[in-house]
Formats: structure tokens, C-alpha cells, sequence
């Protein structure tokens, strides 16, 4: 079975995070902060990337922009749900994409964060996901 | 430019954004020990500024989707203090910079009013800017929310400078800004007060500006949904 667990410089485990988004300058922050906050992060720029990172290895959460070159992010949605029903996948939007967003939620992401959104309400509702799917 | 290019730019604008607001906030959030204090605050306002910016560029795309007749409307039964409530907190860091304060006054409102969350919280958050923008530091604008004959009515009210019965409205019209601008008020705010008026126009909704004995408070008043104060 593959992990969703790396391995941090003082031995504990880290969560996984999968971040995919073909804004480098965004991609690059949450990769950042993320990593800053402890977490293990694969950042790649487009869905099909994203699908294949999936393929290879096992994350705690997936987060995905919406609009994005190859595969957008319902398209990587779509593939990453069929091949793991219970990943925590949060996506990201504009505000004024509310339709997008909605049709996201129907395919099965567990929430969608618009765009600019606050790094710490993005972090607790990854730790929120990522304990709940633990817990089930 | 081509009105349906606005959404559009819009939309690209808020990717450039978001890096932006998550370095700043990063840099702030990561230096919290050992960032000097002055600037731990202009890094702060910054982040202020960020927000101040997006709220802009979200307000020009949904302003555009009205005008064109593209928004998608969905109107749902929601309780209004809820919207104010979040609209209230969402304005708060922008006050707080300034050193100007919000007021809620909700009447234990329990009727729901039929409206698009989004198009509400987006109307009232340029509305208490725009309260904010009209007070002077220590000051403080009302944001309330109460029941009249069927209606409900939500409201920010201010201190400001006394506005003229007939430049009211006017100030929430595209076309009327240069009248406005030419009676002495600021036009920096008119994108998100027409806004303000489009979106609860849209909602079937009513707006208002009153302006006497020192206050003034610009208003939206929304049917109750019938049946439900019994209920509630």
C-alpha cells in the first residue's frame, strides 16, 4: 500500500499535499507556505500532471485549480475520483465562477476556496478534511 | 472596452492576486517573531490593500455579468443578519486599519428574505466601505438589519457629510457620477455602490440613501418570504 506520509528532517511523518495550479507565482506560495507549515508538497502546473502524481503516489489532500492548459481541474477532479473516492480535494476559483464551483462539488470535491483566498482558512480546511477523512 | 471582455480581465486579475496576497500574508504569518513592528503593520496594510483590490475586481465582474445579463442569479431563502453578520466581519480588518470602528445593530430578525448570497454579501461589503470612506478616524459606522411592514431592511449608517435629497440616488447611478462629483462628494466609491443598486435591483429589491440630523444611511429593503415569520 503506498503511504500519504513523507518523512520530516526530525523523523515524523509529514502529510502529503498535492497542489496543482498553472499560475507558477501561486503554485510557488502554496508550495511555500505549505512546506513552512510541515507538509510534504508535490507542485505541478496542469490536471493531467496532477492525475499522474495521484498515479504515483499517495496524498492526504489534493488542491486543485479550476482553470487550467491539458487538463483542467474538474477534468483531474474526475480521474482522481475515480481512482480514490475518499482524498480530501479542495478546489480553487474565482469568485465569479460560482457555477464551476458548484459543478465541482457535484462531482465529488469536498469543498472549493475562491480565489484570492486567505492562507489560513485554506490551511484549517485542509487540516479539517484531512482529520475527517482519517476519522471515517 | 468590449463589455464582455470585462469579466474576463477581471478573472485573469485574480491570479496575480492571489500570489500576492499569500506572499505578503506568508511573510507576515512566518515572520510573526521576528518582523520589526512597523513593518509587521505596512505589511498589513498591504494585505488591506489586497483585499480592498480584489473586492474591486470581483465587483467590476459581477457589475459587468448584470449588465450584460449573464449572471447566473440564485436566489435562496437566507436569514439577513447571517449576510451581515459576514459582511460585518469580512470589513473588519479594513476598519481596524483605519481606526474607524462597526456597530452591528440586528433586531432579533428571524424572517428570511429571498436573495443571492453572493450578490447580498458583495452589495453590503461595498456599502460599508463606502460608510467607512464617508467617516474620520475613531468614528464609527451602524451596520443594521430590522423588520418594517413585510420588509426587511439592511442598513449602514453613518456620521458623513450630509448628502442632498436629490443627489441620493444619484449616487448610485452610473450616469449621474459627474452631477455627483461636480456637488463636491468623492466618486472613488461609485463602482461599488452601483453595484450595490444593480445587484439588489436584480434581487427585487429596494434602495435608498436618507440623509438627516447628522446621519446618513444608504438601504436595501427585501420582501419577507411568506410564511416564514409564523414559522420562525
Amino acid at each position: 500500500m503506498k503511504a500519504d506520509r513523507g518523512e520530516t528532517d526530525g523523523g515524523e511523518e509529514a502529510l502529503r499535499i498535492l497542489v496543482a495550479d498553472d499560475e507558477a507565482a501561486t503554485r510557488e506560495m502554496l508550495k511555500q507556505f505549505l512546506e513552512a507549515k510541515g507538509y510534504e508538497v508535490t507542485a505541478v502546473e496542469d490536471g493531467r500532471a496532477a492525475m499522474e502524481a495521484a498515479d504515483r503516489q499517495r496524498f492526504s489532500a489534493v488542491i486543485l485549480d479550476i482553470h487550467m492548459p491539458r487538463m483542467g481541474g474538474l477534468d483531474a477532479l474526475k480521474a482522481i475520483r475515480e481512482r480514490n473516492k475518499r482524498v480530501p480535494i479542495v478546489m480553487l476559483t474565482a469568485l465569479t465562477d460560482r457555477s464551476l464551483a458548484e459543478m465541482a462539488i457535484g462531482m465529488g470535491a469536498n469543498d472549493f476556496l475562491n480565489k484570492p483566498f486567505d492562507l489560513e482558512a485554506l490551511e484549517k480546511n485542509l487540516m479539517v478534511k484531512i482529520l475527517m477523512d482519517n476519522l471515517s | 472596452m468590449d463589455d464582455a471582455v470585462v469579466p474576463l480581465v477581471a478573472h485573469d486579475l485574480q491570479n496575480p492576486l492571489t500570489s500576492i496576497r499569500g506572499y505578503i500574508q506568508m511573510t507576515v504569518m512566518l515572520g510573526e517573531q521576528t518582523l520589526p513592528p512597523d513593518l509587521k503593520r505596512s505589511l498589513s496594510m498591504a494585505l488591506i490593500s489586497c483585499d480592498q483590490l480584489s473586492r474591486m475586481v470581483v465587483s467590476l465582474s459581477l457589475l459587468s455579468q448584470l449588465e450584460e445579463g449573464t449572471y447566473k442569479l440564485c436566489l435562496e431563502e437566507t436569514r439577513p443578519a447571517d449576510v451581515a453578520r459576514g459582511a460585518v466581519q469580512a470589513s473588519q480588518a479594513f476598519a481596524d486599519a483605519q481606526g474607524k470602528g462597526i456597530v452591528e445593530r440586528f433586531e432579533p430578525v428571524a424572517e428570511a428574505v429571498r436573495v443571492d448570497v453572493l450578490l447580498l454579501d458583495q452589495a453590503l461589503r461595498n456599502v460599508i466601505a463606502n460608510g467607512l470612506a464617508r467617516i474620520r478616524s475613531k468614528e464609527k459606522i451602524t451596520v443594521g438589519v430590522r423588520t418594517m411592514e413585510g420588509m426587511v431592511e439592511i442598513g449602514v449608517e453613518d456620521g458623513g457629510p450630509a448628502i442632498p435629497e436629490d443627489l441620493g440616488l444619484k449616487m448610485l447611478a452610473t450616469e449621474s457620477q459627474t452631477e455627483v462629483k461636480e456637488a463636491g462628494f468623492k466618486t472613488d466609491r461609485a463602482l461599488g455602490l452601483v453595484l450595490f443598486a444593480r445587484s439588489v435591483a436584480a434581487m427585487d429589491g429596494q434602495v435608498g440613501v436618507d440623509s438627516h440630523g447628522g446621519r446618513t444611511s444608504f438601504w436595501m429593503r427585501f420582501p419577507v418570504v411568506a410564511g416564514r415569520a409564523e414559522a420562525a
